[in-house]
């Protein structure tokens, strides 16, 4: 290796850690933004639904035509969502076969999974947050999931 | 293996610590619950009517407490900023608080039956007085009999007169003060609540009215028959009155006045101005005519100042009369005949009704005391033997001098 060679990596080298410093951002670990009690939204004619408490709002509509193929009117009553600690939010309503587990985004929600939980449809979902996993129990079948980000942890059949 | 383990550990982790909370039960419906069963408690906290009422919501309550108090943690964050001990602390203070307008409302009403009953009581006494009262006075005028028994009629008539204003007094006292008591009880910031709730049968504004109106009407037809001290006395109840109604009146007004106390107060304001004015010319006419019976001249007086300067002019001028005069016997006669009035009318006998009626003030009484020993002191005439003493006295002494002088020129 020549020594203009070595001066030249040399020079690389420093650049590279010099740039490495520069790119280096202000971060903060360990942020939690679980919700501890769902949001209960109401869509309005327009298919928006509004969570005042936490300052959030979209349109249910692009939810609505991944469950039923059908966008042109409302067709639900009251979206059920809920956020676990890594900031996924977690969105199904009635009638519903999946769980929607969104990532926000800069202006936007994208679908970071979509959870089956049931093939003829949630009669009835409600969510609770039981740290460090979101739960959903149909009201009607009596039927319990832990879901994270990644789907399904444990279906549980209630007895009573 | 490891993702059963981590399954194992999150259920562990998961329902043991929510094993109190049923999995098919939704936070939020918790929640909502409690928030729908407290709205619900708290409304009808703030309809109750009775005390029994109160302590069936003190149980809910109670049950609202007991049921959520294991979810503290969940409504803490759910009822954020406010929290669960705070938002029942609320309601139980809420409860206290209505506990107490209910109880000042329950004992209104309680002591407005026996209040109402009293009333009732009062005003039958009054009617019956007053047709006694009125039968004697026709009797009076239409009397045709001896001067035995028209003064036995005449003295029937003042003596249910009398009863009659006693009465009245007595009504003040035990109606309009016992009003005052109870609604003094009230908080400004609670008294418009009562009024809405305190019932009004037997409205006392129409029983202060009636009183008001039925003793003008006294005021302006009695006959010539009365004495000073009966139109006195009549001033000393109208003045009694009017003094209670100023302390109590607007408190009652606001209670018992309905969508109309402005006008309540305007009739109630303008009927005691009738009776002032009814009985206090009744009554300074008598005092004058009393005063022209007993040789005491004042001057013109038709009310508490003029009267109180009409007896000062009349001692300053006598006093000046005798500053100035001969010493007679006259002026003297003119102290004893007001001496007479003053002592014996003035500061005895018509003394209480000049109180209640305000006519004279304490520093009036003395200031006139003081002018009456004054006039006393430089009215009364030398006595006869003084004057002969005198005589004598100048008469022997001049002797003397005589003696002793003639004794001196003959040695």
């Amino acid at each position: 290796m020549s020594n203009s060679q070595k001066i030249v990596g040399a020079f690389l080298l420093i650049s590279f850690g010099f740039l490495q410093a520069c790119n280096k951002s202000f971060v903060v670990k360990n942020v939690n933004y679980a919700q501890h009690i769902e949001s209960v939204l109401t869509p309005d004619s327009n298919g928006v639904v509004e969570d005042v408490r936490y300052g959030l709002s979209y349109s249910i509509l692009p939810f609505q035509f991944e469950e039923f193929q059908d966008s042109s009117k409302v067709m639900i009553s009251e979206v059920r969502m809920m956020r676990n600690s890594d900031g996924f939010y977690f969105i199904t309503a009635d009638r519903f076969k999946n769980v929607y587990v969104m990532k926000p985004q800069k202006g936007e929600l994208k679908l970071e999974k979509k959870i089956l939980v049931s093939e003829s449809g949630l009669a009835s979902p409600v969510f609770n947050w039981r740290k460090p996993v979101v739960q959903l129990i149909d009201k009607v079948s009596a039927e319990t999931y832990l879901l994270n980000e990644k789907g399904i942890y444990i279906i549980k059949e209630e007895q009573s | 293996m490891k993702k059963f383990v981590k399954n194992v550990a999150i259920l562990i982790f998961v329902l043991v610590p929510f094993g109190l909370i049923s999995a098919q039960e939704s936070d939020y419906e918790v929640k909502s619950q409690f928030s729908e069963q407290y709205a619900e408690i708290e409304k009808s906290l703030k309809s109750v009517s009775s005390t029994i009422h109160i302590d069936s919501l003190r149980g809910l309550i109670f049950n609202l407490e007991s049921d959520n108090i294991s979810h503290q943690d969940l409504l803490d964050n759910a009822l954020y900023p406010s929290s669960f001990q705070s938002k029942m602390a609320l309601l139980k203070d809420l409860a206290n608080s209505v506990e107490q307008k209910v109880l000042i409302i329950e004992n209104q009403n309680d002591r407005l039956f026996k209040l109402s009953t009293e009333m009732t009581y009062y005003k039958s006494e009054i009617d019956l007085l007053t047709v006694r009262t009125d039968s004697l006075k026709r009797a009076i005028a239409n009397s045709q009999d001896s001067e035995e028994r028209l003064s036995r009629l005449v003295k029937n008539y003042r003596s249910s007169l009398e009863q009659r204003d006693e009465l009245i007094l007595n009504v003040i006292d035990s109606l309009l003060i016992s009003y005052e008591g109870m609604v003094g009880n009230i908080s400004q910031e609670n008294l418009s609540e009562a009024s809405g709730t305190v019932s009004t049968d037997g409205n006392p504004l129409a029983f202060v009215e009636t009183i008001i109106d039925e003793n003008t009407e006294w005021a302006k037809t009695n006959t010539n028959t009365l004495s000073v001290e009966d139109h006195l006395r009549m001033y000393a109840v109208q003045n009694h009155f009017a003094n209670t109604w100023e302390l109590v009146g607007d408190k009652m007004l606001q209670v018992y006045g309905g969508n109309n106390p402005n006008e309540w107060k305007a009739e109630i304001d303008s009927g005691l101005k009738d009776w002032r004015m009814a009985t206090s010319q009744k009554m300074w006419k008598s005092m004058d005519q009393y005063l022209e019976f007993s040789s005491v001249d004042l001057d013109a007086f038709d009310n508490k100042s003029s009267f109180f300067n009409a007896l000062d002019n009349f001692i300053a001028s006598a006093q000046e009369k005798s500053k100035t005069g001969v010493l007679t016997s006259k002026n003297y006669e003119e102290y004893k005949e007001f001496e007479k009035f003053w002592s014996a009318k003035v500061k005895n006998e018509w003394s209480n009704l000049i109180q209640d009626a305000e006519i004279l003030t304490v520093s009036q009484i003395s200031s006139i005391d003081q002018k009456l020993d004054t006039w006393e002191v430089e009215s009364r005439p030398i006595h006869p033997l003084l004057i002969v003493f005198i005589v004598i006295t100048i008469t022997a002494l001049a002797g003397f001098i005589f003696v002793m002088f003639k004794s001196k020129v003959t040695t």
